[in-house]
């Protein structure tokens, strides 16, 4: 395949989990706030096609649970009472993209529940949460790339341009930034800053610091491009038209710079979305109820809750396809920008 | 010997700088252990007053800084609010079990990642680089927590071995051999998430860095010349990319120092880690401080090494310095 | 009236900091003094290294002189300030010797032509393609390659490109450094000749640097012969030619093969 086709393939792939995020109103059958007092940490349900007694359905369905009755706070499937899935039904209110307010999910249980990943303590369908919360911590890890890579471009800009003591002080500046361990910076910056914020609060303080923190990376790499590119002879003759330093960085030397910043969009994108699932794993993040895939997994952290509840891990392994996508992305965007260099 | 006196100076720059800013960063913070202590009824404000003026508190942040700097090259790094310690002894033995860790998981990390490397740019192509190739994609995309949370589900599961913390009780009164092993025990799930996630970086680079030497005119002038293949890998090969693979053993130190701290939680490990969360939540404002700096110390003290490594392996920095 | 252009003693020292204690400065220019009138023809010949380029990207003020002055229009650039530099730019114009990277290669040619008018705005917009057009058709150029990127143009066609972006401004001196180099000779002949067209059209005073003493002996009115950033001789064509000074300009002489008498020693040593 060539370069192009697997960058649109990877593109694809990635832009279609993002959307699967994006509509998670309507994909989601809950709302994530809900709870259920009476199936606090239930199992996944199964989806069947063939019933107990042999019968053969069309419209898939599961059981209904009933505590179970050999062990204590565990729950079981009944078969005496199937819950047909159903499609396009009505349930809570949502708003897709935030505007639009819906009430249509693509299934749902009708009058009973559905719950094909479990619940969690609180009776919360973990499908829901993760969906919703998925939201946060993409848009979170995202919305801090885009942050890192414009301080890192603009501190990159102005160190490779103006050379001298500009540059000097700023890259001493980012080699300080990268001499202390990051997780031990991100949390230490954390802390300084207050504790119990609202959840919108919280979202942005994570952006903010995970952003702020992540400037030098992409900066030294701008800079390297800032430097060559300056001493490009067309570069020169647009300076001997009179053209002042923002018209040559704006274009001239910036267009330069785009491969480079779309490949570190790509490479950093997975690892401040971990940061801020990590912050919220912490209890340093997105508070509750507010679902994050950070705060959906920190329950783990309970003896009990990581031995009897397996299906609280589901998060975890959700992030997966999407660390597939944004590495994939990285890869094949490195490869379009500079097919001469050997895969490292 | 002048490159090294220099590396010396950049590390403590590094470090004047890293002190600089956790402390300034304090001087930022909205809220304090005693402002929220104020908030507390019972607590009286003579006590709160007392308690300020014992921490310095009331001063502006410059002196504080200059103070707190006197005071840590005296060998006092202030006072934990919170577990009414000093900080220094406190650091000092958290750090002991992170290092243990940390240094551990590096060694380890090392002797399966470079000869998985090498054997990967050697067989460049064919299956078993492909094969490992495709483990280290793998686990590139599997993040750390979920790795950390899966081998503790598996400790639990399995019973092989202890879920936490980093000796089992009663461990003073083993045998040394029982105390090794009761120790080792309690390290292989941390370890083994730490190499594991440190593994998809340091194979890739020094599949990198192999292949680019490989490549070199002196290798294959070598090849030509009949010299044996292992010859070749030791003697030219391996101190020719001595200079990458010195700077990725400083890089993957930051990296397992970092992973460390999320492991250390998850897995109850007596390190900096739990230490640090716990301060930032009880608003301990000298452990935190003492905490990112000891880190940093680590760090910035592991790559000083890397440079002494690097001084040592390359001829052609000591040849530069005769050269000046 | 002043000379247009009177450069005295000047000099120019290259500093990498980057070369350790040994230190890595270059003397590139070492008291360069000479003037260049309206009309004028200036050759700067000289062997690689010799400091020719540093002189054109200096003349152009693209490069600030360490020391001495640049006197254009009975102005020292040295001493005058940064928006008053960027008013006299655009009438020192330099034509680099690769048109390849002297021209950005994402533009297309309509771009690159008016982006001195985009800068300067010495005019409007809607007459863009009306005068790129125009500086087209002067140099020789198909004015349907407008809308191309510079890939897209031959080798000679791309150097005219480059030499009709530098006639955009309205410049009164012309530099071409090592402009034709890369030609081949039938492309050089027409392009040598466009060039005295548009001397005698414009009164451009026009500097050519060029390690061909050929070209220079046929172009120019004045020769100035440099050696390791000085120059070491100055003449007319005729002067270099017949009496030939310095053992600098003998050995350039000497190295151009020569067709005057057969019974000279073989061109091919």
């Amino acid at each position: 395949m060539t370069i192009r086709r697997t960058l649109a393939a990877w593109l694809l792939f990635t832009g279609s989990l993002h959307l699967i995020v994006i509509c998670a109103g309507f994909l989601a059958p809950y709302d994530p706030a809900e709870q259920d007092r009476e199936h606090p940490y239930s199992p996944p349900m199964v989806i069947h096609f063939v019933d107990a007694v042999g019968h053969f359905h069309l419209r898939p369905f599961t059981y209904l649970l009933k505590p179970s009755a050999n062990a204590f706070d565990s729950f079981e499937a009944n078969t005496t009472q199937p819950v047909p899935i159903h499609f396009l039904v009505a349930g809570a209110r949502y708003k897709l993209l935030g505007i639009l307010p819906l009430r249509r999910h693509l299934f749902g249980g009708g009058r009973g529940r559905i719950y094909l990943f479990g619940t969690d303590g609180y009776g919360r369908d973990i499908l829901s949460r993760i969906l919703y919360g998925g939201q946060i911590s993409l848009f979170a890890g995202l919305l801090a790339t885009a942050l890192a890579l414009f301080f890192g471009t603009s501190i990159g800009c102005c160190a490779g341009y103006f050379g001298g003591w500009t540059d000097d002080i700023l890259m001493r500046g980012a080699e300080l930034c990268l001499a202390l361990p990051w997780l031990y910076l991100l949390l230490g910056l954390r802390a300084f800053l207050p504790l119990s914020v609202s959840p919108i609060g919280a979202f942005f303080l994570i952006v903010a610091v995970v952003g702020t923190l992540g400037w030098a990376r992409p900066a030294r790499m701008i800079r390297g491009v800032v430097l060559s590119a300056k001493e490009r002879d067309f570069v020169r003759a647009a300076r001997g038209f009179g053209a002042s330093p923002v018209y040559l960085l704006w274009r001239h030397v910036l267009p330069e710079t785009w491969s480079v910043i779309l490949t570190q969009a790509a490479v950093l994108a997975p690892l401040y979305v971990l940061a801020e699932v990590t912050l919220s794993f912490l209890g340093l993040g997105v508070p509750e109820p507010t679902p994050s895939w950070g705060n959906l997994l920190s329950s783990l952290q309970h003896y009990s809750v990581l031995v009897s509840y397996w299906w609280m891990y589901f998060p975890a392994v959700a992030m997966v396809p999407f660390f597939i996508g944004y590495l994939g992305l990285a890869s094949s965007l490195q490869e379009w920008a500079d097919p001469a260099k050997i895969e490292a | 010997m002048r490159y090294l006196a220099r590396r010396l100076l950049h590390a403590i720059f590094l470090l004047l700088g890293a002190s600089l800013l956790t402390f300034f960063f304090t001087a930022l913070a909205p809220g304090s252990y005693v402002d929220e202590m104020r908030m507390n009824p019972q607590i009286s404000a003579d006590s709160i007053a007392a308690l300020k003026a014992q921490y310095n508190l009331d001063k502006p942040v410059p002196i504080r800084y200059a103070m707190w700097l006197r005071s840590v090259a005296n060998g006092n790094m202030g006072f934990s609010f919170a577990y009414d310690v000093p900080v220094g002894p406190l650091l000092l033995m958290r750090a002991r079990n992170t290092l243990v860790l940390t240094i551990t998981a590096t060694l380890l990390a090392w002797i399966i990642a470079l000869p998985l490397g090498i054997w990967s740019a050697e067989r460049s192509g064919h299956w078993p680089d492909r094969t490992i190739t495709w483990i280290t994609g793998t686990l590139l995309v599997i993040p750390d927590i979920a790795l950390a949370l899966g081998f503790l589900e598996l400790a639990v599961r399995s019973g092989w071995f202890p879920t936490g913390g980093m000796v089992s009780i009663g461990f003073d009164s083993m045998t040394l051999a029982e105390k090794l092993k009761d120790l080792g025990a309690h390290m292989v799930p941390p370890v083994s998430v730490l190499v594991l996630a440190a593994q998809p970086l340091l194979i890739r680079h020094v599949r990198a860095a192999m292949r680019e030497e490989f490549g070199k005119g002196y290798v294959r002038a070598a090849e030509a010349h009949g010299i044996s293949k292992k010859r070749i890998l030791w003697r030219y090969a391996l101190p020719g990319a001595a200079n990458p693979l010195i700077s990725l053993f400083g890089f993957s130190l930051g990296a397992l120092l970092s992973g460390s701290l999320l492991v250390e939680i998850v897995t109850s490990w007596p390190g900096l880690g739990p230490l640090l969360l716990e301060a930032i939540l009880a608003r301990d404002l000298y452990v935190v401080t003492g905490g990112i700096l000891i880190s940093t110390v680590c760090l910035v003290g592991g790559n000083f090494i890397a440079d002494v490594m690097l001084y040592w392996a390359d001829p052609r920095i000591r040849k530069k310095e005769t050269a000046e | 009236m002043p000379k247009l252009l009177r450069v005295e003693d000047l000099s120019k020292t290259y500093t990498s900091r980057r070369g350790g204690s040994s230190g890595g400065s270059v003397l590139a220019l070492d008291g360069v003094s000479l003037t260049l009138d309206r009309r004028e023809t200036l050759a700067v010949v000289g062997a690689s290294g010799s400091g020719k380029s540093t002189l054109a990207l200096c003349l152009a003020y693209l490069e600030k002189p360490t020391s001495g002055s640049v006197w254009f229009e009975g102005r020292d650039l040295q001493t005058v300030g940064e928006a008053e530099l960027r008013r006299v730019r655009p009438k020192i114009q330099l034509v680099f010797q690769d048109p390849a990277s002297s021209l950005n290669p994402r533009l297309s040619a309509l771009d690159l032509l008016s982006e001195p008018w985009r800068i300067g705005g010495a005019f409007a917009r809607s007459d863009w393609r009306t005068q790129a057009c125009e500086l087209m058709r002067i140099t020789g150029l198909p004015p349907d390659l407008l809308d191309r990127r510079p890939m897209e143009f031959s080798g000679g066609q791309r150097q005219r490109l480059a030499i009709a972006r530098a006639l955009a401004t309205g410049p009164k001196i012309l530099i071409l450094d090592e402009a034709l180099s890369s030609l081949d000779p039938a492309l050089q002949a027409q392009i040598a000749n466009l060039l005295v067209d548009l001397r005698e059209s414009r009164e451009l005073a026009m500097m050519f640097i060029t390690h061909d003493p050929a070209m220079a002996l046929h172009l120019a009115d004045k020769i100035a012969v440099m050696e390791k950033g000085k120059i070491v001789e100055q003449s007319t064509p005729g002067g270099i030619l017949l009496r030939p000074q310095h053992a600098a300009t003998q050995r350039l002489l000497a190295a151009t093969p020569r067709n005057v008498s057969r019974s000279q020693e073989p061109v091919v040593r």
